[in-house]
């Protein structure tokens, strides 16, 4: 019986460990990146569609960019959504287009912002074929906190 | 002499009345009730407090993809200003409300974000406090 238990805990100590791994390998490969990585539009982290992202902005300068471009061959919206995990930073996420054809990007146009840990969305956006859109994360009030981020494509 | 003078005055009284119409709430503060913009004329108008949203807006008829520039010019307090737009696509889908960045000042610029034919662009103009402030809207469409 007690053998059984302790095999049982065991269990239970490796599935703990595994998920605690699992999520440190996550944490470790993100953490040394938060400042190098997506910082500027150029360095810009490639967003798969629909593919959620968990990230920290490092400080209050910091920005976190993302990008798509729509090689569908058709036009496609683009909605973004920024989740924020913490209470005392607000975030913000803004779009910018470049459409590939000569003329000049957009001004990066942003959510509404300002609120602490509020969700920030910026919907349906026409992306005509060949354009870039992209995706960029910073604070008004910054704390370390997490954030999620996705791309949905349609 | 005078009669020029008179319609100057006419013509100063008449702007000024419009104005001062814009400023009043119960006039385009809502999407559906949006004042149409004057392509290429910088328009001079109060806004009243934060529950009162001025709205204007701009349909792509010209059968040809457009793109354009805007912006609101607020004569002070420019960061308690916020210049949101929404587009409603030819198939009746509708964005999210965007901003654009209220620093580093004065002037909030949307600008180059292509509007496909039929589609029709709404601005808004608020205001974050209760500070009465006046400001210039200003939108071109291109090719």
């Amino acid at each position: 019986m007690q053998m059984k238990l302790k095999k049982v805990l065991t269990t239970l100590m490796i599935v703990a460990s595994m998920s605690l791994t699992s999520q440190a390998a996550f944490a470790s490969e993100v953490a040394p990146y938060v400042t190098g990585i997506g910082d500027t539009q150029n360095s810009a982290i490639t967003a798969l569609p629909n593919q959620w992202f968990s990230l920290f902005l490092s400080n209050a300068q910091d920005q976190d960019w993302y990008k798509w471009t729509n090689d569908t061959g058709v036009a496609k919206k683009a909605t973004g959504q920024l989740f924020n995990k913490g209470t005392n930073s607000a975030l913000r996420l803004g779009l910018k287009i470049d459409y590939n054809d000569g003329s000049e990007p957009t001004s990066i146009l942003y959510s509404k912002y300002g609120e602490k840990g509020a969700q920030q969305t910026v919907a349906n956006l026409y992306i005509p074929p060949g354009a870039t859109v992209y995706a960029v994360v910073d604070s008004v009030i910054f704390a370390t906190e997490q954030y999620d981020f996705v791309l949905f494509v349609y | 002499m005078k009669k020029a003078a008179s319609l100057l005055i006419a013509f100063v009284l008449m702007l000024t009345f419009s104005t001062g119409a814009f400023a009043a709430k119960g006039i385009a503060d809502t999407k559906e009730s949006a004042l149409d913009l004057v392509v290429n004329r910088d328009m001079s108008l109060y806004i009243l407090d934060s529950s009162d949203k001025d709205w204007y807006k701009w349909e792509n008829n010209t059968g040809k993809m457009q793109s354009f520039f805007s912006y609101l010019r607020p004569l002070d307090d420019f960061e308690g200003f916020r210049y949101g737009f929404t587009i409603k696509y030819k198939d009746n889908t509708t964005t999210s409300m965007f901003y654009a960045d209220p620093k580093p000042g004065p002037a909030h610029v949307v600008d180059r974000l292509y509007l496909p034919p039929g589609a029709t662009i709404y601005f808004q103009v608020e205001k974050l406090n209760n500070k009465s402030s006046q400001y210039n809207i200003y939108f071109l469409n291109f090719d």
